[in-house]
């Protein structure tokens, strides 16, 4: 049924990737992400990929996963790539035709860029297969609350963050509903040009919206109930912690990052062919 | 016009953790102008197997049949089919969205491609066996109370003038007065125009006192589907898959195997007071 | 000590008219009402009788136009102590997916203590606690999506059991839930006040619901029309058809009965007691 599909790409389990605090996997990532940017010799990708390679290895996720979270963005890879491919300029042309002319510097920087981008996907993904959308929530929450000095709304956010999480299994059963209701009164969603169809979704939106309001009116209503009255003073049942494993996870992609560093200065005139 | 269905099977989600059996190879014939009541537990199968009968949805294997031709089978069309059979979902409230009850009750009429005075013609029409004044049609959907609004949208089904109608719980939510008033207006609307109404409900008593027949739905499979008489007969059965059947079937039969002269088949209060009265009477002229 | 009850005395509630001029109306005329600690009462009433609107003026939702609500010697007019009214007086609403708040059980069971600054050690314990004593400790990990109506409903009144209120109020908790989802809540309610000694409030417009109560209120027309234990009130079977209300069958049929000169006690609320009544004259006649 509809209403099984998963929200955001969460994959239960219990491995130390999993346990991890939220607050460090955001980090992380963030950082691993920079890493990935400041990698500038082909030598500098061997251990990135190896430490996502382990990473996914302790994670106990499928390495297939990485499959599919790229496969959306697939055409954007290619997309890049062929432009980094027909408009890099560089000194050893192999091909040219009128305006297009390949590289061997074309061809090194759209490899370049396009493993870039498989390991920044592949490397956030891995955050979100192992952290639950509400501990992420948390996650955020928390590291955005110095911000609340400056009257950034840190909790507000978070809050509308986890209702809007909790309510997409519900609405998205309202909707198949009314789909439904509306198709048993012979409303026809499939076929027309564009504007007939989306004239079509009239009868769909204006009860879902209605409901959706409706909604938010009890729901606010019962948080009142409950003595909400926002962010202050409020105390949360489960505490975030960093333990062991976050400091061990930190230190490996601090170490990370000084591998590749070093890599980046070491001078390597041999692949100078490729600048 | 006869509704049958022949070996309805259905699953849900096949080849995924989630795959369950909603309907399994379900047969029965419902013969024109019948009222069946349809009772069931929730994942009993019932729902799944309503909305077979309009063509919502499609079988995984078996048929629907409306006068003996496959609803799915060539040449029909799947939209003309939803014209024939209404449904109206539990809570039709929540479907309502046009500005006027007058536009709303003529969305299915419209989606038919009536001419204008047809529409008007049907609108009416409808709204009288729903119960709405006349007066109630220019107004917002969302100005009604939770009855009308209710009303509102079962006229909007009625108004495409199925030859069977069928109703997923109409009453749910009600107070009894609602309730009470919805139910008759079914009853009459039944009794009026001679057409099929299969009603869900979770409710013994109502189905008791409106229905025919009773499909009685159990892991999706047809439990029982016979006259309302034969069905109550089988009490035990019925609370052993956790179904209760009227408070006053109950007493009778407790009274009937202490071995007292009472009747069976007793579900209704008025039912039950009539042979009460007459047992009780008859005695007293004998002594 | 002040005593723990609801005091509502010349309760007035005018629903103010809109801006069209359409004149406001009132919805509560003067009424009267004390709940007392450990009770289970019923309030029963149709749609639009104003059950609802006394309800929600047991926490402080809503104001009365004049008169007072008060609540363990709070009146729910001070504003300062709203939420020592709200902890103390929980509420429970109609529809089980409007009031979980939370994407995992156990966090929202815990959403009211979060909000009321509880240490998160104390709060864990209330949290288990509430979720054992409603039957749902076993799915503390579920989405609410992935549970029954019955069950949604229950880890609402575990949000606010976590509270440990002194009143629990639940508005028509089981109007959209099937007959299981139905009885599992009931079962729940009736165990709050047996084992934990909370006084339940409970709004419903279902008699057989009523019919288990320790006392019923029936309100009508913003007004209260009876009060008394379920015998009392249930007996009165012409009054509460005439307001829009049922009786149960076996009531009914005993008032039927009665009504032709057949005598019957008139108290008769449940199966059991129509079966033995019933069997008591029939086997006298027979015999005879």
């Amino acid at each position: 049924m509809i209403k099984d599909i998963t929200i955001g790409q969460y994959f239960p389990g219990h491995s130390p990737v999993h346990r991890m605090d939220p607050r460090m996997k955001l980090i992380l990532t963030i950082f691993y992400i920079v890493i990935l940017f400041v990698v500038s010799n082909p030598f500098g990708f061997i251990p990135a990929v190896l430490f996502l390679g382990f990473a996914y290895g302790v994670s106990k996720i499928p390495i297939k996963m990485i499959a599919k979270s790229i496969k959306p963005i697939l055409p954007i890879i290619i997309f890049t790539g062929v432009l980094n491919l027909l408009f890099i300029d560089g000194e050893n042309v192999l091909f040219a035709a009128g305006p297009i002319h390949i590289t061997v510097q074309g061809i090194y920087t759209s490899l370049k860029m396009a493993l870039r981008l498989v390991l920044l996907i592949a490397g956030t993904s891995l955050m979100t297969y192992t952290t639950s959308p509400i501990s992420l929530t948390d996650a955020i929450e928390q590291l955005l609350s110095p911000l609340k000095k400056v009257h950034f709304p840190a909790h507000e956010l978070a809050m509308m963050m986890s209702i809007a999480l909790r309510f997409i299994p519900t609405l998205v059963e309202e909707t198949d509903k009314i789909m439904s209701a509306q198709k048993a009164r012979g409303a026809d969603m499939e076929s027309g040009g564009l504007i007939q169809r989306a004239k079509a979704l009239i009868p769909i939106m204006i009860p879902l919206f209605i409901s959706a309001f409706r909604r938010a009116e009890e729901l606010a209503l019962a948080m009142e109930c409950r003595c909400y009255h926002g962010g202050e003073g409020r105390t949360r049942m489960k505490q975030l912690r960093y333990t062991g494993v976050d400091f061990a996870a930190l230190g490996v992609v601090t170490g990370l990052l000084l591998v590749i560093i070093l890599l980046n200065i070491v001078p390597m005139p041999f692949l100078d062919w490729l600048m | 016009m006869v509704i049958s269905t022949e070996h309805l099977t259905y699953t849900y989600s096949p080849g995924t953790p989630f795959e369950k059996v909603a309907v399994n190879d379900v047969s029965l014939t419902i013969e024109s102008g019948e009222m069946v009541g349809v009772i069931g537990h929730t994942g009993s199968g019932k729902s799944t197997l309503i909305q077979h009968l309009n063509g919502l949805l499609k079988p995984t294997s078996g048929k629907i049949l409306l006068d003996g031709k496959d609803i799915w089978g060539e040449g029909t069309n799947i939209r003309d089919i939803r014209f024939q059979v209404g449904l109206v979902f539990q809570y039709p409230e929540y479907q309502l969205f046009e500005e006027t009850v007058y536009k709303d009750i003529a969305f299915g009429p419209k989606n038919m491609g009536l001419d204008e005075k047809e529409i008007d013609k049907r609108v009416h029409e409808a709204a009288e066996f729903a119960g709405l004044s006349p007066e109630l049609l220019e107004k917002s959907p969302f100005e009604l109370s939770g009855g009308q609004k209710r009303r509102a949208a079962i006229a909007g089904v009625i108004a495409m003038e199925p030859k069977i109608l069928i109703l997923d719980e109409p009453a749910a939510g009600l107070d009894p007065r609602g309730r009470n008033r919805i139910l008759d207006q079914i009853r009459r609307y039944h009794d009026y125009t001679g057409n099929t109404v299969l009603l869900v409900s979770h409710s013994m008593e109502d189905v008791a006192n409106f229905a025919d027949k009773i499909l009685v739905m159990n892991n999706a499979e047809v439990f029982a589907y016979d006259t309302v008489e034969k069905v109550f007969a089988r009490s035990e059965e019925l609370r052993r898959i956790r179904l209760s059947v009227p408070q006053v079937t109950n007493v009778f039969y407790r009274l009937l195997a202490d071995g007292l002269p009472v009747p069976e088949n007793v579900y209704t209060v008025g039912y039950a007071k009539r042979k009460l009265l007459a047992l009780l009477r008859g005695e007293e002229e004998n002594a | 000590m002040e005593k723990k009850e609801i005091k509502v005395s010349d309760l007035v509630f005018t629903y103010p008219g809109d801006e069209d001029g359409a004149p406001g109306f009132d919805v509560l005329k003067n009424l009267n009402l004390t709940i007392h600690q450990g009770e289970f009462v019923a309030v029963l009433g149709h749609n639009g009788s104003g059950k609802s609107t006394l309800a929600k003026h047991f926490n402080a939702i809503l104001l009365p136009t004049s008169g007072d609500v008060v609540v363990c010697g709070i009146n729910t007019k001070d504003e300062d102590r709203i939420f020592d009214i709200r902890q103390q007086v929980g509420m429970v609403f109609q529809n089980p997916d409007n009031q979980i708040v939370a994407t995992i059980v156990e966090e929202d069971v815990a959403f009211a203590l979060e909000n009321l600054g509880v240490e998160p050690s104390e709060i864990r314990r209330r949290v288990d606690d509430a979720l054992k004593a409603v039957d749902m400790y076993q799915y503390r990990e579920h989405a609410p999506h992935q549970l029954s109506g019955g069950q949604k409903q229950r880890v609402a009144i575990a949000g606010i059991l976590a509270m440990r209120p002194d009143f629990i109020i639940l508005d028509e908790p089981t109007a959209m839930l099937d007959p299981q989802g139905r009885s599992e809540v009931m079962r729940t309610i009736k165990e709050l006040g047996r084992d934990y000694g909370t006084t339940v409030v409970l709004i419903t417009h279902y008699m057989d619901e009523a019919v288990q109560a320790d006392r019923v209120v029936v309100i009508d027309d913003g007004t209260i029309l009876r009060d008394g234990t379920p015998k009392e009130v249930f007996t009165q079977v012409e009054l509460l058809k005439k307001v829009g209300l049922d009786v149960p069958q076996v009531t009914e049929l005993v008032y039927e009965l009665r009504k032709e000169g057949i005598d019957l006690p008139l108290d008769i609320l449940t199966e059991e007691e129509c079966y033995q009544a019933l069997k008591k004259l029939i086997s006298e006649k027979v015999k005879a």
